[in-house]
């Protein structure tokens, strides 16, 4: 039996590394094996892999900048900020025991609370599942570093991508101009891959340099150093825990909202205090998601085994594995089956413990990839993110969705527009239009809103909104004033509360030091133009849309067109007081050829596995690129090429990976 | 100088933009027939991994591949898209019809055929089932909502309501049922899934469900013993004269002929009573199956099948291995129970209007 705990344990670490793949696909990749087991083996091989699959997918986020699954985008922030500043190994040690401890507390809260489970859920109606879900999107952008109205701006946008495919209520399809591709969406891999790893490659490609700015800083300091961390910020392991296991707990939040919903909290509570840095390397920024992540898998054990029903995406395969071996989860499983349950329990607290020790030494040898120049490690992540991207819609013309999500990621990078609302938005967009319908076909307007959890939330929202607007007015009263003293008294957070966004320059200036000089004003007018387009497509569309079907479109895109002209009169005014559209620098010329080039080599790539598909495309790309753009010699160059072949041809064979088909080949 | 720069950099990308948007019309077609090799049967689960269709499809599968001679195995291949649309076209697409290339599918499948949905290419009238398996479903309703009986629930009219997945799925035949008894109900659909319904109901935000026999077995039976839930309707099956009696598995459920009768004193007709049969046929009497494309050796490959299905029939391990699979009912052989489910699906223009009319007029369904 600990075989198979342990054959799942490896699967769900390095499925986690793969860039895009999480748990659901880390138990697709198990299926085949589960059928041909007893229920017990295939049970322990299926919570081994879910167990761990979130420890190891934060190696990938933090020391690459890429999002080792949708729900690690959270560590980009802080995370891979750390990395960039040396320190992956302090922030990697600290999310391996945080999300240890998270699995481990999910645990402890699973048996616990298991005889008061059904109230607890019960209680939580649609209304209040609704209301946390709008907090989720409000809050990240609300509370996302950067532009607040731009990052309002970019939840619209999100919420707007994902409403294609099948609405919800009236089941027909929206905005999918007869694409057998975009029926069912646009696919949450290739949007969370485009925006934050795309962008991260057209940014990096062409400048020959590495994710980690200093070479000379070695890692082996940090690992103690971040066990220390979590030690001392305990309370945030505790808080995220239990954000996490709420999460969890209610069916429909998900793992990527209970993410960000726990560093939101971490940020909100951490930075009352004086040495909060988040946003810029805060270890608490690390840790608090990291609990909440495993915790969520383990909370999430406790509808799909009371219930039936499923608290987090793999376990609606657990689910089907259960039931197919016809053991029917319910009230009556703990009565008859208790050993069952323990059974899952003890492989679920087994394999969180073993999978951080793992992932220990995994991260060594992966986080010395963060001093890798990064073409060497392009030639690589091109093929494999692309691959990633394609598995769900198991369509080619995902690959330019997801250059055309990258070139937006890049923008948002330049403009300081923060992109967490709008994964946020993509991910909640039809859980929010599903509950927002359910709510109100199931109760009276003064039913639902007088309920006290949506009273609470609703305060909260008006509360957070408010007092972020009343901050705003009076820092730029008082910026007009003290222009001259920019140092704030403290001297460690200039801005006072960390809660602010922080004005768009000096963010821009403190996240990315060289590689982001500051794009002319014209860019701003550009992006908040395009989105006012944009939305008065989406507005014109829907009016061709059933009555139920056009509601959430028009919402959207009424709320979109209104932000992006309150956005675009504020870049008027902006450019306005700055002097004329501003001059495209030489640095941005620069930077623009840069990024001109790099699309280059990706839609080369696109076409050349349009043409000969994946593994000779993928051979052909990478030899040029590392020839080329990566300066190797040749001999190193075939036989890296030849290695990078060969893994795509190994996930198409053990891992149950689909490579695309070309015309010719 | 600057700003010229910049601008033939804008049409560049623009240029890129334009090309890219052009080939994108023409990308190569995937999931392209592939055979894995002689004596490995290619299998297309149009539905996500580890869904029910495929979790039924791969646990069912070896057996066959142990029966039957000429197969080692079955290789599945979940193709996703579309409610299993696009699996399901790609599958027809293939044209593949000696055998060796197989497709699964589910009542969605075929509800999307009936209704005629976006990208639909397939028709299943002109496919060959091999292997058909059907579930049975009940009505129920809640404590709370007051309701213990169908009777009650039609007195009660649109103030009820039942909470679905979608109206264009297995879950807009309990309001097809409510229309052919001449009632009405209020529908509330959107919900992700049977489990959140089954919330729901407990939490008295809905007051009916409807849900499979495993699961009203596994999980509503209990409650109904401790009368927190009623059951009001069971689709029941189809006896060997293609006449629907009473399921086995729930004797104590009536069938909707059953109540119309006790109700209108005869059986139901009519055009709501006609969509009604084609959807519970094909989505729960012969709910998931295997099927081929049809071709010249279509007879020869129903035999075998058959034969397999009748070997594994009286085989008391397989019965009792598979007995969470098959849900308390037999595996079918396609040969001798497609003429029933042929003549379901084809139902009259007018019927097929009345149905699109009914889902998108009254349960804000929107159909073309």
């Amino acid at each position: 039996m600990l075989l198979y705990l342990g054959a799942g344990v490896l699967v769900g670490l390095i499925i986690g590394v793969i860039p895009g793949l999480g748990g659901t696909g880390a138990v697709a990749v198990l299926l085949p094996f589960v059928f041909v087991l007893e229920p017990n083996q295939a049970i322990a091989l299926i919570i081994g892999a879910v167990a761990v699959v979130h420890t190891s997918d934060v190696i990938t986020s933090v020391v690459l900048g890429i999002p080792g699954s949708a729900s690690a985008a959270v560590f980009l922030l802080d995370g891979n900020t750390m990395a960039k500043k040396g320190e992956g190994g302090r922030a990697l040690s600290a999310s391996f025991i945080a999300s240890t401890l998270g699995g481990l507390l999910g645990i402890v809260a699973l048996t616990l609370v298991i005889p008061v489970a059904r109230p607890v859920v019960t209680a939580f109606g649609s209304p209040e599942i609704f209301m946390l879900i709008l907090l989720g999107i409000f809050l990240t952008a609300l509370l996302s570093q950067g532009n607040m109205l731009k990052g309002l701006l970019i939840a619209s946008f999100g919420l707007a991508l994902g409403m294609i495919g099948m609405s919800p209520v009236s089941a027909e399809y929206r905005y999918t101009f007869g694409s057998e591709y975009l029926m069912e969406g646009i696919g949450l891999v290739a949007v969370a891959l485009g925006i934050y790893g795309v962008a991260e490659i057209i940014d990096l490609v062409a400048q020959r340099a590495a994710v980690a700015d200093k070479k000379d800083m070695a890692l082996g300091g940090g690992w103690s150093k971040g066990a220390r961390d979590v030690f001392r910020y305990k309370g945030d392991v505790l808080r995220g825990s239990a954000v996490g296991i709420g999460s969890g707990i209610l069916p429909g939040v998900g793992a990527t909202a209970g993410a960000w919903l726990a560093y939101g909290q971490a940020r909100a509570i951490g930075s009352r205090k004086q040495d909060a840095r988040f946003g810029k390397g805060d270890p608490r920024g690390v840790i608090a998601p990291s609990a909440a992540s495993n915790g969520i898998e383990s909370g999430a054990l406790i509808p799909t085994l009371l219930f039936g029903v499923p608290g987090a995406a793999p376990f609606a395969l657990l689910l089907g594995v259960l039931l197919i071996f016809g053991i029917q989860p319910g009230p009556d499983l703990i009565e008859q089956d208790l050993d069952l349950v323990y059974f899952i329990v003890w492989s679920f607290a087994i394999a969180a413990v073993v999978g951080a020790v793992l992932a220990f030494f995994m991260a060594r040898p992966l986080a010395k990839l963060s001093f890798v120049r990064f073409p060497v490690l392009a030639a690589a992540l091109v093929p494999l993110l692309f691959m990633s991207g394609f598995q769900e819609p198991l369509n080619l013309n995902v690959f330019y969705v997801m250059l055309a999500l990258g070139v937006v990621g890049w923008i948002c990078k330049i403009t300081n527009i923060p992109r967490a609302p709008f994964l946020i938005a993509y991910v909640l967009a039809v859980p929010l239009e599903r509950y927002y319908f359910i709510t109100v076909s199931a109760f009276e307007p003064g039913e639902w809103m007088t309920r006290p959890f949506v009273v609470v939330v609703a305060l909260l929202l008006v509360g957070v909104t408010g007092y972020q607007i009343w901050k705003r007015s009076r820092r730029s009263a008082s910026a007009s004033e003290n222009q001259a003293s920019a140092t704030a008294p403290d001297g460690t957070a200039p801005h006072g509360s960390e809660l602010e966004p922080v004005p768009e320059k000096e963010g821009e200036a403190e996240a990315e030091p060289e590689s982001s000089p500051t794009p002319p004003s014209f860019v701003h007018l550009l992006v908040s133009g395009g989105m006012l387009l944009f939305f008065i497509a989406g507005l014109l569309l829907a009016a061709g849309f059933s009555d139920t079907g056009r509601l959430f479109p028009f919402i959207v895109g009424g709320l979109g067109v209104a932000l992006s002209l309150c956005a675009l009169v504020k870049d008027i005014r902006e450019t306005r007081s700055s002097g004329g559209l501003g001059r495209v620098g030489a640095a941005f010329r620069d930077q623009l050829k840069v990024v001109g080039i790099s699309l280059a080599w990706i839609l080369g790539f696109i076409w050349l596995v349009l043409l000969v598909g994946m593994f000779v495309g993928t051979g052909i790309f990478s030899l040029v690129f590392l020839l080329v753009v990566a300066r190797m010699k040749p001999l190193p160059a075939v036989i890296y090429t030849a290695v990078i072949v060969a893994a795509l041809w190994a996930l198409t064979e053990f891992a149950e990976l689909m490579a695309p088909v070309g015309w010719f080949l | 100088m600057s700003h010229r720069i910049s601008r033939r950099n804008f049409f560049q990308l623009g240029a890129l933009g334009g090309a890219a948007a052009a080939l994108s019309a023409c990308a190569p077609q995937q999931a392209a027939f592939n055979p894995s090799g002689p004596g490995i049967i290619d299998t297309v689960v149009p539905y996500a991994t580890g869904g029910g269709t495929d979790s039924w499809a791969r646990f069912i599968a070896p057996y066959f591949a142990d029966v039957l001679e000429d197969a080692q195995r079955f290789q599945i291949e979940n193709i996703t898209g579309g409610e299993s649309v696009t699996g399901t076209n790609a599958y027809v697409d293939s044209g593949v019809n000696d055998g060796s290339y197989l497709l699964v599918s589910s009542g969605t499948t075929y509800f999307n055929g009936i209704l005629e949905q976006e990208n639909v290419r397939y028709d299943f009238t002109g496919m060959t089932p091999l292997v058909l398996h059907g579930t049975g479903s009940v009505m129920y309703s809640g404590a709370d909502s007051g309701i213990t009986s169908m009777q009650e629930l039609l007195e009660r009219g649109t103030e009820a309501t039942f909470g679905g997945i979608s109206a264009a799925g297995l879950d807009l035949l309990p309001v097809l049922a409510v229309e052919v008894l001449g009632g009405g109900i209020t529908s509330v659909y959107g919900f992700e899934g049977n489990g959140p319904i089954r919330l729901a109901l407990a939490r008295g935000e809905i007051d009916v469900g409807f849900d499979t026999t495993s699961t009203y077995l596994g999980q509503i039976k209990p409650e109904v013993d401790a009368g927190e839930a009623f059951p009001l309707l069971s689709v029941g099956v189809l006896d060997d004269n293609g006449e629907v009696v009473r399921d086995p598995a729930m004797p104590e459920i009536p069938t909707l002929e059953e109540i119309h009768r006790d109700l209108h004193g005869t059986g139901p007709s009519g055009p709501a009573y006609e969509a009604y049969q084609a959807f519970v046929t094909s989505g729960f009497y012969y709910q998931k199956g295997f099927w081929t494309n049809a071709g010249d050796d279509d007879d020869e490959l129903q035999d075998l099948y058959a034969e397999a299905v009748e070997t594994l029939n009286s085989d008391e391990q397989f019965l009792e291995e598979a007995a969470g699979a098959l849900g308390g009912y037999e595996l079918m052989p396609g040969k001798g129970n497609f003429e029933a489910f042929r003549d379901s699906l084809n139902i009259s223009q007018e019927t097929l209007d009345f149905t699109k009319t009914f889902l998108t007029e009254e349960h804000g369904a929107a159909l073309a």
